[in-house]
Formats: structure tokens, C-alpha cells, sequence
């Protein structure tokens, strides 16, 4: 008996994966994943440099100059930090090494000790700078007093071996972000991957309706208005100016300018006289408008503090924000450093959930599709011949399992020969690898043993279901009707995937554990928890009684469904198929006899 | 194969009902093995509901069915061949992979099942198709692919719903060589034809039912016996005007051949005398009925001389 089982899953089976579904099947998930790395990169790349300009009223135009200064001012951070970095690698060839570095920056870990060292650096050029020093090494100590921030030796040595060659930077520098060739521009926007150089373009501003003009044409993305005394005055010392109450939709008080498809000027009463315009299909896209925003704030904020009289290492202090450093509680109350791998630890299951339910809806949909194609085929009666109708229910369903199994093993085996592969292809990829810990996940026990019973568990749970549905129905199209109610519950447990992750033991996932449709893939959502031993056993006893019972019922349902004809059976009928004992075919008469 | 006296396939009272519709009812008869076993009836008869009951797709609702002396056809399914009216391939297997996949569904392994269907294949004329796949073929090269498939395991009962359907006259000669060749090698055929000329032509023993029940039950000679004899007659002319002969009763005219039968005390040389000089007369024979005449005036109802109660036509 069982061997007819076996002749029919693996007919099943070998059918199945000499389709071209199988295959694109299992080279999807490598493609998905290179996609999903790679296009929002090559969408960013993509994105057409934005072409603004500036109406400068200020006096002399210093507001725009402190602008240009300080939007250099974070690409110049970055290029020392690459410089720094790309010290090993020799730095004759300076954009070559800046491109190694860049890799280096992007695959780095110790980000948030990175991120506080560049800030410090970022405020000594930012004195060198005001200060108007040469940049030498040797000058950089008497003026470590100077700076309102502890540094610590070794820290400070290292900002000193970055200063050594910032002359010669600064020159390099210079010549290629001041250069009026846009492709030059470009290129160093390139190494630096910033938003200020790379994105944006300003583009000389005369005459705001010529700006008008430009922007209708689509030369330009939009232009800014900076007002002829952008900081405006100082409220007298014992008089605090006048709180005045935030408006949501103009956003730090700045005034905002649609301009409809007639090019017609909505106009906002303007507080400062700051103003951006731009077209109505602009509008979605504030990228620009908040980088000017931020930059912008700081000049005017940076003038007011000088405005009266306050010195700049103490605005410098005033500016500074607070920053958390992140521990986690170990074991025994031990505070411990919160690494990126254990962030993506917690959300990895997110990933396995969403996995798992294409797995189990791809598995199930096939089973479907082929019981329907079998009965329509009319092969399903030779079949009944040779076995019998459970045999064959049951030979198609752990056909299409193992089908199912090969494609997550391949999956598996792709990942693995990610990890190994890609680090000697790309270098610095395996900093990335170890510090997202994706080699841990992949090869946690909990993940992938959950993985492989919750697809058995939820392909099972399913496949009895759909194939009971393929049973009555004669054509997909009757089927999609009655694959409704399942495609809801199936949908559920996705909506439920962030706010189970974020919550793992909370009530809502605690709560759909005992759900047997939804215990698969509620279980292995919560995986990062983990659920207690109890949980998992209460859950998986549970689970398999409902699988043990939908196929009982789906075996009932088949047993007579597939050999019916004609009009699909109403759910009463079915119902009564599901008490029926076994032998007795309570069949319509109308669609009783074929022959 | 069973080499017991015991009947190749007995059914005793079989009742089945879909809801309130009878589809069989309290049927019974047996074969005997090596015996070719015509079931013959109209649409909508039960054919193909005694069919999948005697291969316990259906199970009766009463009355009880020995298949090769076992109650149940389950446990020797190996053994039986089943043949089903709708005739269905997997359209991407190929040919010789499917016939194969019947023969292991029926025990066989894998290696004998494999030569045993490309042996068949190329005794069939199917020999270039073994590596095509079954969407290729034509409609009744799929229907020989299935019989094959059918036979493959060498089965010592072969049911055949409707086998003849859909081919064209060399390969009905070859199903009915078929057929033939399995009988003689001691096995057991049972089919079920609308086509009267070929149950005539190969069946030992004629089994006719109608609305589920059984009509009519023997070999080829008793069915006939039991009818009036007919008059075979060949001929070159028009024997129209006979139809309205008050003499006569019923008449089968097929243009240069017909067969006729007189009411119940009339003379066959009266007849006789009034074709001659009407048309040219060139065989004139006192012979059994037909087995067409036989199965139309049993199910057709308006003379039934075979059973008590009338029935009406569909």
C-alpha cells in the first residue's frame, strides 16, 4: 500500500521539478535578494541630479557662502575618514583608494564609535576652518585646549595623522568641488556618496522669473528664496520673543510654494522670507528642500549665537545633541554592547515568516492546480484503478512536499554559497556578513528546524485544505472562488509579521499560536523570542491534531469529489460527504452516472 | 491467475444509488474466465457504475461482488485492468513513462514494467513515440496508449468501457485482436460497446442492461434463440414497398440487405413470392436474429418478448 503511495509521489515529484515553475522557483530567491540589495542602490544612483537655485538677497551673499562651506563640510568629514582608512592601502592614488575606503565605510562596524569620532573631527575643521589655520599637525596641539569636547590621546593622535595630509587633500578637494565641470563634481560626489554634492546641483540664480520660466521648462527642480536678513533680530534680553505656535504643513517656519500646472503661484505668508518654490509633481519629493532646511538652520543658528556674542566652542556645545550608547542586559546583569548582528537577529524571522508562507502558498497552490488538471484530464479514473482515492491524495501531497523540500534545501544551499562565495568576489563583504550575522542566522538550529516543521506543518495544514478544494471544482476558475476564504486566512498572519516581531511574547502573538492555521507561521515569526518549551509543544500538538483532522476531512471530501462531474457541489453537499461513511457515495443524481 | 472453476467475476444482487436515483439495481451475473464478456445497454443504463463498483471505485450499496474469488477488488487491483470510458493522459509525460507509470502502479517493477511497455509500444506501431510526449499524439493513438497502459501488467480481468469509440477501422482490428488474444491466453474481458456488429463479432456471452437492470443474460446463441428468426435477404432493387406489408412486422433495411421478420404465423415463401420479379433477389436465408434486433426489441419496448415488464425508451 505504501508503495503505491510512494510510485504516486514520486511521479509527482519528478513531474513537478521538470517544470519550468520549479525552476524559477528556486532561482528566485537568489535573484529576490540580489534585487532587493541592489535596486534601491541603483535607484538612488538613477535618481537624476536636481538642478536648484538660490535667490540670494543676503547681504554680499554670505548666507550662501557659509551655505556652500557647510555643506562641504560633511563630505569633507567622510572623504577623512576614508583617508584615514584608506591609509593601508596607499594613498598616491587618491581616488583609487578613496573607492577601496568606500567600500571599507559602507561594509564598517564600529559605526557608532565611528560616527562620534568623525563628529569631533568635523568640529575641529570646522574651527581650523573659521579660525583660518593652516592646516599643520604640529599647530593641531595648541588648540586642543580650544576644543569644548574631551578627546581622548589616541583619538586625538588619529585626527592629527588625518590633518598631516590634509593639506594636500585640501587642495585636491578643492579643485574638483569647486569645479564648474558638473562631471567633476559628480565624480567626487561619487567617492563621497553624499547628498550635498552628489544629488544636488545649484545652478546660477539672476532673475526669479527667469527661475519661473526654468522651472515650468523643467530645467530646474526648484529654487530657494533666502531673504535679505535671514536671521533676523534679536529679542531684547528680558523680553523672550513671542511664542508663536508651529504650523504643521510649513514645516520650520519656511515658507512653501506650490505652483499648479499654470504655473500659478500659491503663495504662503512667509514669516522670514524664506521661500521654496517648486511644481505640484515636485512637491512629493523633499529630499532637497530638507537638506537646504538642515544646512540652513545651522547658519542662521550659528549667526544668531554669534549675533550676541556667544563663542563658537561654546555654540558648538549648545549644538550638541545627545546620543544613547546602547547596552543590553546579559547574563548575570552584565551590561553588554548591543552589536548590529543581534538587532538583525530580532528581526531575521521576519524573513523566514515571509519565506515560509510564499513556500506554503507556492506548494499548496500546485497541488491545487494539479488535482484540478487530473480530474479534468480525466487520468484520475486509470489512477482509481490502480490505487485507491487516499493513496493517491496522499501520494500528491508528499510529492509536492518533497518538491517543496528541494526548493528550500537549494535556497539553503544558495545562502550558503553566498556566504562563502561572495566574500572572495567582493571584498569587505564578509565584514558585512559577520556584522549583520548573517552566517549565525542562517545557521541557527532554532530558525532552520523551525523552518523546516513549520512548512511541513503549514504545507500540510493547507495542502488538505486546497486539495480538497481542487477536488470539487472542475475548473481554476471555480476554484478561485472557494480559494477566497483561505487566501484571507492566509493573509493574516502577514499583517501580523511586524507587530509580532516587535512583540514576540506579546498577547497578540501569544494569542495566534493556538491558532492552528496560523501557528506555523505565528511560530516561526516569533522565533527571536523565543516562545517558552511549553508554547512550542502546546502548539505543535495542536497543530498536527488539526492537520491529522483536516486531512481525514479532505480524504472524505476528495474520495467523492474526484470523480464527480458537472456542477460544483454546494457546501451542504460537501458537508454531507464529510459524514458519510465510508463506501457510501451520496452523489446527485443529476451528475450520478457519466456514462 | 486463478486456475479455479470458480466465475472469473460474480456479482450477486448489486444495488447502487446516487440519492433517490437507482443507478443499479439488484443486478447479478458472473463470467467465467477466458470468457469475453459483452455488457452491452444504453446510455444511462449503470454500465459504467458496475463497472467502477466491480474495481471498488463505487461500492454497492447492497448485494456483494467477487472479483477473482475475493470480495473486494482492492486487494487484488494488481490483477485487473480497468479501461475507463473518458480516456485521459498526463499531457507532459511521454509516452513510454506513462504506460511504465501504469504498469508499477499495478506492482510491476520498475525495470520489467519498462521493457514490457516499450516492448508493447512497438508491437502496436507506437515504436517512434516512446520518447514523445503524450500531448503529441493524435486522438486515438492516446486511446492505444491507453489501452496499453491498461494491459501492460498482463491483468487476468480486463474491463474496457467503451473501447472501440473513437477509432478508426485499423485500429478497431487491432483492439479486437487485442482482445481476442487475451482471451485465448486465458484471460478475462469484459467491455461494453454500442456498437451491436462487434459484441456479435468476439463475445461469448452478451449481457444487456437497461435502466440498472438486467435484460438480458447468455451466450450469443441463447440470446438470439429466444428471438424470432429472421429473414436475410440480399438484393439489387427498392424494398420499400414491404414497409407497409401487413405481414410483416419489423424490417431492417440497409439499401441492398435486409432483414426481416414476420408476424407470428406467416409464411416465408409468401414473402418470398412477393419479392420475386420486384427486385433482383440474390440470397434469401431463414436465419437467428441479429444481436441489433435482439437489443433494439429488448430495450426499445414496443414488442418485448423478453421480459414481463415494459420499458420505455429514453
Amino acid at each position: 500500500m505504501a508503495k503505491k503511495t510512494y510510485l504516486i509521489a514520486r511521479r509527482e515529484f519528478i513531474e513537478n521539478i521538470r517544470t519550468k515553475a520549479f525552476w524559477i522557483g528556486i532561482l528566485m530567491f537568489p535573484v529576490i535578494w540580489v534585487v532587493a540589495l541592489t535596486v534601491p542602490a541603483l535607484f538612488k544612483k538613477a535618481k537624476s541630479v536636481r538642478n536648484y537655485a538660490v535667490l540670494d538677497q543676503s547681504k554680499d551673499g554670505w548666507f550662501m557662502r557659509a551655505f556652500e562651506q557647510r555643506t562641504r563640510i560633511p563630505d569633507l568629514g567622510r572623504l577623512f575618514d576614508r583617508w584615514q582608512k584608506a591609509d593601508h592601502a596607499g594613498r598616491a592614488e587618491l581616488p583609487q583608494a578613496l573607492s577601496e575606503a568606500r567600500w571599507q565605510r559602507v561594509m564598517s562596524s564600529d559605526s557608532d564609535r565611528r560616527r562620534q569620532a568623525l563628529d569631533q573631527i568635523r568640529v575641529l575643521y570646522e574651527m581650523l576652518d573659521t579660525a583660518g589655520v593652516e592646516f599643520n599637525p604640529e599647530r593641531l596641539d595648541g588648540f586642543r585646549d580650544q576644543i569644548p569636547i574631551p578627546i581622548a590621546d589616541e583619538q586625538f593622535a588619529a585626527a592629527k595623522a588625518v590633518v598631516q595630509d590634509l593639506n594636500d587633500f585640501k587642495a585636491w578637494w578643492q579643485e574638483r568641488a569647486e569645479s564648474k565641470d558638473k562631471e567633476v563634481r559628480q565624480s567626487v560626489a561619487d567617492l563621497v556618496g553624499d547628498a550635498g554634492l552628489g544629488k544636488y546641483q545649484r545652478v546660477e540664480a539672476s532673475d526669479e522669473e527667469w527661475l519661473k520660466a526654468d522651472l515650468a521648462s523643467g530645467d530646474l527642480f526648484a529654487y530657494f528664496v533666502v531673504p535679505s536678513d535671514p536671521v533676523g533680530k534679536a529679542p531684547e534680553p528680558d523680553k523672550p520673543r513671542p511664542v508663536k505656535t508651529p504650523d504643521p504643513g510649513k514645516g520650520d517656519g519656511k515658507g512653501e510654494v506650490g505652483r499648479d500646472d499654470g504655473g500659478k503661484e500659491v503663495e504662503a505668508p512667509d514669516p522670514n522670507g524664506f521661500k521654496y518654490v517648486t511644481k505640484k509633481e515636485n512637491l512629493a519629493d523633499r529630499d532637497l528642500k530638507d537638506w537646504f532646511t538642515r544646512h540652513g538652520n545651522r547658519i542662521v543658528r550659528k549667526r544668531r549665537i554669534e549675533s550676541i556674542h556667544l563663542d563658537s566652542g561654546r555654540a558648538s556645545w549648545i549644538s550638541q545633541g545627545i546620543s544613547f550608547s546602547e547596552k543590553r542586559l546579559g547574563e548575570g546583569g552584565k551590561e553588554e554592547e548591543v552589536e548590529r548582528a543581534d538587532q538583525v537577529l530580532q528581526y531575521a524571522p521576519i524573513v523566514f515568516v515571509y519565506m515560509l508562507w510564499i513556500c506554503v502558498f507556492t506548494m499548496a497552490n500546485i497541488l491545487l492546480t494539479n488535482t484540478i488538471e487530473e480530474k479534468s484530464n480525466k487520468v484520475i479514473e486509470v489512477l482509481l484503478s490502480s490505487v485507491s482515492p487516499l493513496q493517491l491524495m496522499r501520494g500528491k501531497i508528499l510529492g509536492l512536499a518533497a518538491m517543496g523540500l528541494t526548493m528550500v534545501a537549494c535556497w539553503a544551499v544558495f545562502a550558503w554559497l553566498g556566504i562563502k562565495l561572495v566574500p572572495m568576489f567582493i571584498d569587505g563583504s564578509a565584514s558585512v556578513i559577520a556584522e549583520f550575522g548573517i552566517d549565525k542566522i542562517l545557521t541557527n538550529p532554532r530558525y532552520l528546524v523551525s523552518f523546516l516543521i513549520y512548512f511541513l506543518g503549514g504545507y500540510l495544514l493547507y495542502a488538505s485544505m486546497l486539495v480538497g478544494i481542487g477536488a470539487v471544482c472542475n475548473s481554476l476558475k471555480e476554484a478561485q472562488n472557494l480559494m477566497q476564504p483561505v487566501v484571507l486566512i492566509l493573509i493574516i498572519p502577514l499583517l501580523a509579521m511586524f507587530p509580532i516581531v516587535q512583540d514576540p511574547n506579546g498577547t497578540l502573538a501569544k494569542v495566534l499560536t493556538y491558532v492552528p492555521v496560523f501557528t506555523p507561521f505565528v511560530m516561526m515569526n516569533r522565533a527571536a523570542g523565543p516562545p517558552t518549551m511549553l508554547e512550542y509543544l502546546i502548539s505543535t500538538i495542536l497543530m498536527i491534531a488539526t492537520i491529522w483532522f483536516a486531512m481525514w476531512l479532505a480524504a472524505k471530501i476528495f474520495r467523492i469529489g474526484i470523480l464527480m462531474t458537472g456542477k460544483r457541489p454546494k457546501i451542504r453537499e460537501i458537508i454531507g460527504w464529510m459524514r458519510a461513511p465510508v463506501g457510501s457515495i451520496p452523489v446527485r443524481a443529476a451528475d450520478g452516472e457519466t456514462s | 491467475m486463478s486456475s479455479t472453476p470458480e466465475p472469473a467475476l460474480a456479482i450477486d444482487h448489486v444495488t447502487k444509488r446516487f440519492g433517490s436515483f437507482t443507478a443499479v439495481d439488484s443486478l447479478s451475473f458472473s463470467v467465467q474466465p477466458g470468457c469475453i464478456f459483452g455488457f452491452l445497454g444504453p446510455n444511462g443504463s449503470g454500465k459504467t457504475t458496475t463497472m467502477r463498483m466491480i474495481m471498488s471505485i463505487f461500492y454497492p450499496d447492497e448485494g456483494s461482488i467477487l472479483v477473482l474469488g475475493h470480495p473486494r477488488a482492492e486487494e487484488i487491483k494488481d490483477r485487473l485492468g480497468y479501461l475507463p470510458e473518458e480516456k485521459g493522459l498526463y499531457k507532459k509525460m511521454k509516452v513510454g513513462e506513462i504506460v511504465t507509470y501504469f504498469g508499477t502502479l499495478k506492482g510491476m517493477d520498475t525495470h520489467t514494467a519498462k521493457e514490457r511497455a516499450s516492448q508493447l509500444l512497438r508491437d502496436y506501431g507506437l515504436g517512434d513515440w516512446i520518447d514523445k510526449k503524450c500531448e503529441t499524439l493524435s486522438k486515438g493513438m492516446g486511446q492505444k496508449v491507453q489501452l496499453l497502459g491498461t494491459i501492460v501488467h498482463e491483468p487476468d480481468l480486463v474491463l474496457l468501457d467503451e473501447p472501440f469509440s473513437g477509432l478508426d477501422p485499423i485500429n478497431m482490428e487491432v483492439m479486437r485482436d487485442t482482445i481476442l488474444s487475451m482471451a485465448k491466453n486465458g484471460k478475462t474481458v469484459i467491455f461494453s460497446t454500442h456498437v451491436m456488429a462487434q459484441a456479435e463479432e468476439i463475445c461469448d456471452r452478451i449481457f444487456l442492461i437497461y435502466k440498472g437492470k438486467k435484460l438480458l443474460d447468455g451466450t450469443l446463441a441463447e440470446v438470439k434463440s429466444g428471438g424470432p428468426r429472421a429473414i436475410q435477404v440480399d438484393y439489387e432493387g427498392d424494398v420499400g414497398y414491404l414497409r407497409n406489408d401487413p405481414t410483416i412486422d419489423r424490417m431492417n433495411d440497409s439499401g441492398q440487405s435486409a432483414e426481416i421478420y414476420l408476424k407470428d404465423g406467416e409464411d416465408a415463401q409468401d414473402l418470398l413470392q412477393k419479392l420475386v420479379g420486384k427486385v433482383k433477389v440474390r440470397r434469401f436465408d431463414l436465419r437467428e436474429p441479429s444481436l441489433h434486433e435482439v437489443y433494439v426489441r429488448a430495450v426499445g419496448g414496443d414488442v418485448d418478448p423478453f421480459t414481463a415488464s415494459s420499458v420505455e425508451l429514453r
